[in-house]
């Protein structure tokens, strides 16, 4: 094999001989040969025709005037080098081409060797790679834009391989760790996940395995500074390459503030139910109502019902209330006032609560009502309270005024000091138990158990206390009548002598008329004494309340038609309404009235076979009328 | 009214009074110790406080005009009666007898509660005096012999020299005397001895 020997030619002649120049201008390749000493020695054509250059300009180091001005000395120098070592070079380097355009072209040289592996001379060519130079340009440019695109992305984005390495992370999932991702592939242990966080993220994990879709979870992470913070992660696992793909939100914030306001509203809830107070609203455009979950437990709200509508809330108001709540709320809302009710509504296991509720109009700047904010209070237990004491305060009202009159009836007989003892007793501490329920429940805050006994204690004295009374009226019925003939004036007489100055007192006029040929009556003392003092008793309460005439009373007594005695007592007083009810056992018209006086005069009159009626005047008040009959001459 | 540290005793023999009262008065804020009969309430240990006895008329063992007589020559709380009864003789003589107020049952809580409040107010003005007495005897019980001898002519007037001649003995003991009479009874002037004599029942000397 023969050996191509390169030399400079020192005298200008070609150096190189004619075939192998032939061979180097063929070459579709940009070529040329140097001599060991690193002068370019043969040009090839096609590198002459790229850079203008004639041969001669280029032989030598010539052809370094065609490199890029800022490639011309890193170029030389890495070439001299390769000639001194004998080394291949590969570098790039700019050429101007003739029309003046740079490109890039990589230049690699050979060593040219003889058997020996003496150097004999070098081989350059000349690629030109700037387009794909420029291809790897773009590459590169996209490759930065995508970067800046996943970095500016208001997202924490991070791409993690099989085993939880990260192979991709942008700015803000770096921001937040702080640094690496490269403790996330210790998440299970390592702590960045919230211990308590990691059964659902495992999960979540296993869920995006198997469907292979996105998944999401909201679950604390470490962040760089040590401080857990809630994350809303979106997961997608692609199969191809086996690589997650994860989208994280800080939502920290937002969760803390959604956490704060669930507590809030479950306090709001929970203060509604321990004060029985619900919410509601009402929207007059839309018709439409809210309510919050105490009123709607009170209402007990039904699977089916609309309680988005105000028919649902009127329909549950009782029948009686309901015209007048509704006409109240449409006035309010026509006049704008703010609305205030009470009522009572009917449940559907047909049960009743009383209700208290208020609402408050809004308007808008216009002056339109835009909304009414309510609340209903449940006062079923006040008001049943409430009630109690005053059906038990009225009872013992009522028998107070009746033992009263007992004991005014008794105290002609001798059974007074006894019996208003044990009417007082029972009745001190009925008044004492009532004004201790009082203050109890007016204390602040009320003590409902000390009331309640104090209640039950009063509901009991007051039945002893009606238990004497029973007593008393047995006794009464008991108590043996002693008859005997008796002159009926002075039974009279001596009932007003009793009554002394009292009539006067009380500016009555006293007017009695008493016929003195009466026959004697076969009576007992001591019951027509109660009985005429009764019955002037009352004529005097009747006159009580009269102010716009002279008070005035007249007791008379004549012989009856069929002969017997009538005793007839009449009084220009306030008057009755119904003169036969009168009679009935604690029937009473007069506020501070008897009730018990009337019913045991009939019941002395019926013991002595007379007869008693009340019949309204002409004028003003009642004439009371008795008639004892004849004297049958019974032996005394 | 205030009430701290009072106690209101209840004597009445029907339960039924005692407990409808004791949660009345309690509702009013006050400490109510209740007894069914006389004995009980004498027999009781009673906490050192101002006090006062709601007492009923009728009881079982000693009538409550008995107990009211007893309990006046002891220092006994002020007594407002209650009665069933609502005899105007008796309770004259109730009241007469140093009741505060007389209340024929049944009563309203108003009417209680005022006489409650008069009784101890009563009461606390009784205690005032009484505690200043004792205090006052503790200080004249410190004077010895000699110096209780000069009091009364001190009180009285008497120059030392006077005193000291009555005594038989020399004007500079009798000054530093007055001097120590006047310091153990705690009085700053020869005006506040007088006035403390005065309420320890002790007479000026006469004559000189």
């Amino acid at each position: 094999m023969s050996t191509i020997r390169l030399r400079a030619a020192t005298d200008g002649s070609p150096s190189v001989n004619a075939p192998l120049r032939a061979v180097v201008d063929a070459m579709a390749a940009l070529v040329w040969l140097a001599a060991p000493d690193g002068n370019a020695v043969c040009i090839g054509r096609r590198w002459l025709a790229l850079t203008g250059l004639t041969a001669e300009q280029a032989l030598g180091w010539g052809w370094a005037s065609a490199v890029h001005r800022d490639d011309v000395a890193r170029l030389t120098q890495s070439w001299q080098a390769a000639v001194t070592s004998g080394a291949a070079l590969e570098i790039e380097a700019r050429l101007r081409r003739a029309d003046g355009q740079y490109r890039r072209f990589l230049f690699c040289t050979e060593p040219l060797r003889d058997d020996s592996g003496t150097i004999t001379g070098f081989c350059a060519t000349f690629v030109d790679i700037e387009d794909r130079k420029r291809a790897e340009d773009l590459e590169r440019a996209s490759q930065q834009e995508l970067r800046t695109i996943v970095d500016n992305i208001p997202a924490m984005i991070a791409i993690h391989d099989a085993t939880g390495a990260t192979e991709l992370s942008n700015r803000d999932a770096q921001d937040f760790h702080r640094s690496s991702l490269d403790e996330v592939i210790h998440w299970e242990t390592g702590g960045i996940v919230h211990p308590e966080d990691v059964p659902a993220l495992v999960a979540t994990r296993e869920r995006a395995l198997k469907s292979g879709e996105m998944q999401e979870l909201e679950y604390r992470v470490r962040r760089g500074d040590g401080v857990y913070r809630w994350v809303e992660m979106r997961v997608r696992r692609a199969s191809e390459g086996d690589r997650w793909f994860c989208v994280g939100t800080d939502v920290h914030d937002r969760r803390t503030a959604e956490d704060k306001l669930r507590r809030s509203e479950a306090f709001l809830l929970e203060v509604q139910r321990l004060s029985r107070t619900g919410g509601w609203r009402f929207d007059p455009a839309s018709g439409i109502v809210e309510s919050s979950p105490e009123i709607q437990r009170v209402y007990d709200v039904q699977p089916g019902e609309d309680i988005t509508r105000p028919a649902f809330w009127f329909g549950r108001i009782h029948p009686e209330d309901r015209p007048r709540v509704q006409a109240h709320f449409e006035q309010c809302l026509r006049d704008r006032k703010d609305y205030r009710a009470g009522y009572r509504i009917v449940l559907p296991d047909g049960s009743v609560r009383y209700q208290h509720a208020t609402g408050h109009l809004v308007a808008n700047a216009a002056g339109d009502v835009i909304e009414i904010i309510g609340a209903q209070m449940d006062m079923t237990e006040h008001w049943l309270a409430t009630t109690e004491l005053e059906r038990a305060s009225q009872a013992v009202r009522d028998l107070q005024l009746k033992m009263a009159r007992a004991a005014q009836v008794a105290s002609v007989g001798e059974l007074a000091a006894s019996i208003a003892h044990e009417v007082n007793q029972p009745l001190a501490a009925v008044v004492a138990n009532g004004h201790a329920c009082l203050r109890w429940l007016a204390a602040s805050p009320p003590n409902v158990p000390k009331a309640v006994e104090a209640l039950e204690r009063l509901v009991k004295d007051g039945k002893d206390a009606g238990e004497v009374v029973r007593r008393v009226r047995a006794l009464f019925r008991r108590t043996t009548v002693e008859k005997a003939p008796l002159d009926i004036n002075e039974v009279i007489l001596e009932v007003l002598r009793l009554l002394n100055s009292y009539p006067a007192r009380k500016h009555v006029e006293l007017d009695t008329a008493l016929d003195s040929e009466l026959a004697a009556v076969f009576a007992d003392r001591v019951q027509l004494q109660q009985l005429v003092l009764n019955l002037v008793l009352n004529a005097l309460e009747a006159l009580e309340p009269v102010s716009d005439r002279a008070k005035k009373l007249s007791v008379r007594t004549k012989r009856a038609e069929d002969g017997g005695t009538s005793i007839q007592i009449t009084d220009n007083g306030i008057g009755l309404d119904d003169p036969q009810a009168v009679f009935e056992a604690f029937y009473t018209t007069k506020p501070e009235g008897m009730g018990l006086g009337l019913a045991i005069c009939r019941s002395i009159v019926s013991a002595h076979d007379g007869k008693l009626s009340a019949e309204r005047n002409v004028g003003f008040g009642t004439t009371f009328t008795v008639t004892l009959p004849i004297t049958q001459a019974r032996s005394a | 009214m205030t009430t701290e540290g009072a106690v209101v005793f209840v004597v009445d023999d029907d339960a039924r009074v005692r407990d409808a009262l004791t949660s009345l008065l309690e509702s009013a804020g006050l400490d109510v110790v209740a007894f069914a009969s006389a004995t009980e309430f004498l027999e009781a240990d009673k906490p050192d406080a101002a006090a006062c006895l709601v007492l009923d008329l009728e009881l079982p063992d000693v009538n409550g005009l008995e107990l009211q007589r007893e309990l006046a020559e002891r220092e006994a709380p002020p007594i407002v009666f209650i009665t069933g009864h609502g005899d105007i003789p008796l309770s004259v003589r109730a009241m007469k007898a140093g009741a505060v107020e007389f209340l024929p049952k049944p009563f309203g809580d108003d009417d209680l509660l005022r006489a409650i409040d008069a009784a101890l107010t009563i009461d606390r003005a009784e205690r005032l005096k009484r505690s200043e007495r004792r205090e006052l005897l503790a200080r004249y019980e410190q004077l010895t012999p000699r110096e209780r001898q000069v009091l009364p002519f001190v009180v009285a007037g008497f120059a030392n020299k006077q005193t000291a001649g009555e005594l038989g003995t020399s004007e500079i003991t009798v000054g530093v005397h007055r001097g120590q009479v006047m310091r153990k009874m705690g009085a700053r002037s020869l005006a506040e001895l007088v006035r403390l004599s005065d309420k320890l029942g002790i007479r000026p000397h006469e004559g000189g």
